[in-house]
């Protein structure tokens, strides 16, 4: 069974510290550990804790809070319990301030890591240094996480400017952990809307289908508009209007039910004129219209052309009837 | 053997040269996006090549052939004299006005018989009046197709008559129709709906459509030739100008060419007014 080490349970690391002058503490910091049987070398590092800040408390992690402590001349003793997703734990610990500049203590934690118990004991020690800025961890976390939804708030711009639904509200196989815009879905419709009323006309269909192909379909289900309902009226009027080219491309549903009834079964040159355009529109390079031999041909070949073929015919019930 | 500076730089000339000739023959036969529509097809927009398949493929040209016919006819002038047709012209079979042997046709007649009706009566009479016979004929049609570049083009008859060894390719007839089109008495004939023309006694007279079925159905339509046999099957050069620019089809073995050279035409003239290739 794989044994977690819990390197960072207990102890608070304060930013590593910037050598740089300030109003802060700069400590020089040793820890060594000892858990399941498994002694950890000890480790040095220089952190920046703020003026003033009590030793113990530089010995705890953010997640974790100090129950109480008690102090007895230049000792303290706390306990603590601390608390990461679902591992829990808790520890005591001992604090011995030596003069003003430095301190040495022990800490010893049991509880959950990663799902596995786990028992601990850490070692600690640390001589001031200097001065230093301190920067608060939580302030750089808060700023990480406001630069990310930052960012993610340009994506979701972004999303909602291409018309691509998934991020907001899933589908195609999108795991849940990948809707990132789903509290953005409000914004997302309004767009969807604002860009279906452009799409009421003719022009303004054709600019936003070429802006956004057939995913503003997608688009405007996801917020609950039925794209026929956008469609449809301009389907309506390409077929009022004989814009051909508008329904082929567009609507499939009304240019079969022409097709069918002008086009099929029908040869170039015995579709009715006014149906030629729709019937190459709707047919195009893929036309396969049952229909009889074309009556137009301008046949080259040697003696079968129609005229040819009826005298061969005729000799031939000639000599059948012996007329 | 060494070279020295001016044979390496000669070379290296030569050899780039053959690169881009590779890459634009390439270039000119790669698109093709309709590979359903016909053994073989070419789509130019305003003489640039837009679409091709098997452009360069020497197949039967059926009556695409009465193109360089027409054109040596027209060439040879005075459409204004009289051809007496011959038995040859007479017998010809296939399309056909019905001319008879001993009739007396006025050459410009025969030509409009030619092109807008696809004659073979007529064409047969054309070619033995322009020549004296038809040998003579065809090896002019071989002369003037090699004088236009028409590498893959090979005539035995005028009239487009299956026949071994008689083929050209969509690349040549779209370069023999440019020529055609150049002489305004092709020109004006092939974007005609109909004709009609007499003997030179009025006693008989011979009305013909234009074979073309694009001509008066597709906007813009003004030529040029369509053609038909067992071995070519159906065949058709369309030409088509419509807001300052022209679209030329060449279809070769088209099952529906009339629909295909159609919609063909509509995306020439749509990429024309397009910003990039489809």
């Amino acid at each position: 069974m794989r044994k977690t080490v819990p390197a960072i349970a207990v102890l608070l690391l304060p930013l590593v510290c910037q050598a740089a002058p300030g109003q802060d503490e700069q400590w020089e910091t040793t820890m060594s550990m000892e858990t399941e049987g498994m002694t950890m070398p000890p480790m040095t590092q220089t952190v920046c804790t703020p003026k003033g800040a009590k030793t113990e408390n530089r010995m705890l992690d953010r997640n974790c809070r100090m129950l109480d402590s008690k102090q007895s001349g230049n000792k303290s003793t706390f306990r603590f319990a601390c608390e990461e997703g679902a591992d829990k734990w808790t520890g005591t610990g001992e604090m011995e301030r030596i003069g003003s500049d430095a301190y040495r203590g022990t800490m010893n934690a049991s509880g959950t890591r990663d799902g596995q118990p786990f028992t601990m004991k850490m070692n600690v020690s640390g001589k001031r240094k200097g001065t230093c800025t301190y920067e608060d961890p939580r302030r750089k976390v808060d700023e990480l996480m406001a630069q990310r939804q930052a960012m993610m708030a340009k994506e979701c711009d972004g999303m909602i400017e291409q018309l691509q639904p998934g991020v907001f509200f899933g589908g195609n196989g999108l795991p849940d952990d990948a809707l990132v815009c789903k509290d953005r879905q409000a914004d997302f419709c309004a767009k969807v809307a604002s860009v279906t009323a452009g799409m009421r006309d003719v022009n303004g269909y054709t600019a936003a289908k070429e802006k956004y192909g057939d995913t503003w379909r997608e688009a405007a289900k996801a917020c609950g508009t039925d794209p026929a309902s956008v469609t449809g009226p301009l389907c309506g009027s390409a077929v009022t209007g004989r814009n051909w080219q508008f329904l082929a491309a567009n609507c499939p549903d009304e240019a079969a039910t022409l097709r069918k009834e002008n086009c099929t079964g029908r040869t170039y040159t015995s579709v009715a004129a006014d149906f030629r355009e729709l019937c190459a529109a709707v047919g195009g390079l893929s036309y396969t219209a049952q229909r009889p031999s074309t009556s137009n041909t301008d046949t080259t070949d040697t003696g079968k052309g129609l005229t040819d073929k009826l005298k061969e015919g005729a000799g031939k019930l000639r000599k059948f009837l012996k007329f | 053997m060494r070279l020295n500076i001016g044979q390496a730089f000669g070379l290296v000339r030569l050899l780039v040269g053959a690169t881009l000739v590779v890459l634009v023959s390439s270039a000119r036969a790669q698109v093709d996006p309709f590979p359903e529509i016909a053994r073989a097809y070419l789509v130019e927009l305003d003489g640039a090549p837009l679409w091709a398949r098997h452009a360069d493929e020497a197949l039967a040209p059926a009556s695409l052939t009465k193109l360089m016919t027409a054109l040596l006819a027209a060439e040879a002038g005075a459409a204004d004299q009289i051809v007496t047709v011959d038995d040859d012209a007479a017998a010809e079979t296939g399309s056909r006005i019905g001319l008879r042997a001993g009739d007396r046709v006025r050459a410009g007649d025969l030509l409009a018989a030619t092109l807008i009706g696809s004659a073979n009566d007529a064409c047969g009479a054309l070619a033995d009046w322009v020549a004296g016979s038809r040998q003579a004929f065809v090896e002019r049609m071989n002369r003037r197709a090699a004088a236009l570049g028409l590498s893959k083009t090979a005539f035995t008859n005028p009239c487009g008559h299956d026949a071994p060894g008689h083929l050209s390719t969509a690349n040549d007839l779209a370069a023999l129709a440019a020529e055609a089109m150049k002489v305004t008495a092709i020109a004006s004939l092939v974007k005609r709906i109909d004709g009609e023309i007499a003997t030179v006694d009025g006693t008989r007279r011979f009305r013909f459509d234009n074979r073309n079925a694009l001509i008066g159905r597709y906007p813009g339509a003004v030529g040029v030739k369509s053609g038909f046999t067992a071995r070519a099957g159906k065949c058709v050069i369309a030409l088509a100008r419509r807001d300052g620019h022209s679209a030329l089809v060449v279809l070769l073995n088209a099952p529906d060419r009339w629909w295909t050279a159609h919609a063909l035409l509509d995306r020439a003239f749509a990429h024309a007014g397009a910003p990039s290739v489809p």
